[in-house]
């Protein structure tokens, strides 16, 4: 990967370059990263919140966070509850952290899936075209033609929101995690394989992958070892915006109800209530709409410096 | 060009067939419509159930419900009797897609053109609005920060065009309603109505929907709004940077005529393309703000069809979206090939 970017010359100073040279690419990405103020701001929320979420596991149990106590539903913060309760009296500050978690496992697992479901397909079609090719462009158009959300809704009903627990790790999770993870993972890889595809079309005519041809390297190889890394940067950006929209999504469809299902808590499904009690109830959508905000925020300014620090061209 | 518009509009032909099957697939299993007629006080007998299954063609295989709901089933009887045989005056009254029948609602039993027609020009009161604004609003703010690239404007608009395309829609919306209806009205100031489409029995005229629609309509281009201006941006400064815009300085234009005719007609290019993409999903209605503010719009009525199953009403839908992004794909290719000469037909 590091012969193929730098074997591409660029008119350089040559104090510069010489510079350039005795650094790795990682170092090199590692420094244009840093420079990039917003991405750096983005990357110490995401880290607080990360903690806040996980430590917070310390403190609380699940258990607490998914008790209902009726007596003492839509209270206001107090010193018992510093985030208030919630329709079924259930203790905000406790289903933010455990909310989070939640949250945070469905956007990593759901764009793994759209990742490789992405990556592969998108490889598969630039680099055998012909039938493949326009099955797969086909099949993605289609599903592109249907606004994402419609789309969305349509499967989660498609599966079914009423499924078995699943226990993972000693603890219990609705078997709705699972589904909302698949219906997420399987509606956003058309995108991904689009740039994938167009980024194959044009590697595969370049002159490394034809002498790797001529030296008799199978398709298989040439995909996974030569052009799959050239692809790479555009894979990375991509899921990790992709992630923040992930997160938006499944906030979406946990408002509407087809998303998480309680008593485990997603920040999506928390504010799901919320318009119950729109005049009085604020802490029921303040607090997970604005972890959600400042999750989603530093996220994309983790992919936009990303984007800039991963980019071999880019000499800012 | 028209070679080019007839390859096109035959190409989707065979991709709006393709979305219909997998429609048409994923509908089968999202419940029993008639599920909802179990639960009313007089449920219907065994028997009864049978025969409306039949008469809806329900306990046909998927694929016959798919040729029925594509083609009709007028050529065909309907063995309301389940015996096997098909008696005379028992014959099938859909006309199917094809020739131009949607259906009817499994649930109020109206045409679907009718449910939808009733609801799209409630989301469109929405929309509309909003994307007028949205375009004026990313416009010039856009250009303006373009123009003072990396001023204190520009890094300010920037960063808040950056929280906003962040923002979940229902916490700016939620925060609205907050602030400008329940604490206004608290503190005894003119306040606006939490939700819905106007008092019911008033006649709809805009002055009485304008306080319905304002924080709705507000949410939509606040949220919206911060996508546009990072592309207006964008592509206002990839123009400014060309030969041409440094030779029109060269030789002396003013900078305003150097902004209108050098920049904004190029920058404006690549918007085509955007807003024609989006145009088409200004008719389904955004579900959320939709359901945040009760307007009884098209994301309304797909939420309420989906719960109970009306897979005529979703279908509808669906390929009414469907149809029209298909449609606004090839209008814009073509528009785009039209204002911009550099852009090859093939």
């Amino acid at each position: 990967m590091q012969n193929t970017f730098e074997s591409r010359p660029k008119a350089k100073p040559a104090r510069i370059a010489a510079k350039r040279a005795s650094e790795t690419m990682l170092q090199r990405m590692v420094k244009r990263y840093r420079r990039h103020r917003m991405a750096m701001i983005g990357l110490f929320i995401l880290i607080a919140i990360t903690l806040y979420v996980l430590m917070g596991s310390f403190f609380v149990t699940e258990r607490y966070a998914n008790e209902t106590d009726f007596a003492n539903k839509w209270a206001a913060p107090s010193i018992s509850h510093p985030f208030g309760t919630d329709a079924a009296g259930r203790d905000v500050l406790a289903r933010t952290i455990y909310g989070g978690q939640v949250t945070m496992i469905i956007s990593l697992l759901a764009m793994l899936v759209t990742a490789i479901l992405g990556t592969v397909l998108g490889l598969l079609s630039g680099y055998y075209g012909g039938g493949i090719d326009s099955l797969i462009m086909r099949f993605s158009e289609a599903l592109l033609s249907i606004p994402l959300l419609f789309l969305l809704l349509v499967v989660s009903k498609f599966i079914g929101a009423q499924t078995a627990s699943v226990t993972v790790l000693g603890r219990e999770f609705s078997g709705s995690v699972l589904i909302v993870i698949l219906i997420l993972g399987f509606t956003g890889w058309m995108g991904l394989a689009r740039i994938v595809r167009a980024q194959v079309l044009s590697l595969r005519e370049q002159d490394f992958v034809t002498a790797a041809r001529a030296v008799g390297a199978r398709s298989g190889y040439i995909v996974f070892r030569h052009i799959m890394p050239n692809a790479l940067t555009s894979v990375i950006v991509y899921t990790t915006l992709g992630i923040s929209n992930v997160i938006l999504l499944e906030a979406y469809i946990g408002f509407l109800g087809t998303g998480v299902q309680p008593p485990t808590a997603s920040w999506g499904n928390m504010i799901q209530r919320a318009t119950e009690k729109i005049d009085s109830a604020w802490w029921m959508w303040f607090f997970p709409g604005v972890l959600i905000l400042l999750t989603v925020l530093s996220i994309n300014f983790i992919g936009d410096g990303l984007r800039d620090a991963l980019d071999p061209y880019s000499n800012k | 060009m028209s070679s080019y518009f007839l390859k096109r509009s035959l190409q989707a032909v065979p991709l709006l067939f393709l979305i219909s099957v997998i429609l048409f697939l994923l509908m089968y299993s999202i419940g029993d419509p008639l599920a909802i007629v179990m639960n009313v006080p007089r449920r219907p007998s065994g028997d009864q159930l049978l025969q409306a299954q039949r008469r809806l063609g329900l306990d046909q295989p998927i694929y016959m419900q798919y040729v029925y709901w594509l083609v009709g089933n007028d050529w065909n009887y309907v063995d309301i009797d389940g015996d096997g045989t098909t008696n005379e005056q028992m014959r099938g009254t859909r006309r199917g897609i094809l020739r131009g029948d949607l259906g009817a609602s499994m649930v109020t039993r109206q045409p679907v053109p009718v449910r939808i027609g009733e609801r799209l020009s409630n989301t469109l009161i929405l929309m509309i609005p909003a994307y007028i604004l949205i375009l004026i609003v990313s416009f010039t703010l856009g250009v303006i920060a373009a123009l003072r690239q990396y001023s204190f404007w520009d890094n300010a608009l920037t960063t808040v065009a950056f929280i906003f395309y962040s923002m979940p829609i229902f916490l700016i919306s939620l925060a609205m309603i907050m602030i400008f209806a329940v604490t206004f009205r608290n503190w005894g100031l003119p306040s606006l109505p939490i939700a819905g489409i106007g008092r019911p029995g008033e006649p709809r005229t805009f002055a009485n929907l304008l306080p319905y629609m304002i924080m709705p309509v507000l949410s939509l281009t606040l949220v919206s709004s911060a996508a546009y201006i990072r592309y207006v941006r964008a592509s206002v400064l990839d123009v400014i940077n060309q030969d041409h815009v440094r030779t029109a300085r060269a030789k002396g234009l003013p900078e305003r005529r150097i902004l209108i005719w050098h920049v904004l007609r190029n920058a404006a290019l690549p918007l085509v393309t955007l807003v024609g993409l989006d145009v088409p999903f200004l008719l389904g209605g955004a579900i959320v703000t939709e359901s945040i503010f009760a307007w009884p719009g098209m994301g309304m009525l797909f939420i309420e069809s989906l719960e109970r199953s009306d897979y005529p009403v979703l279908m509808g839908m669906l390929m009414l979206l469907a149809l029209f992004v298909v449609v606004a794909q090839i209008v814009t290719d073509v528009l785009y090939r039209v204002v911009d000469p550099r852009v090859r037909l093939n």
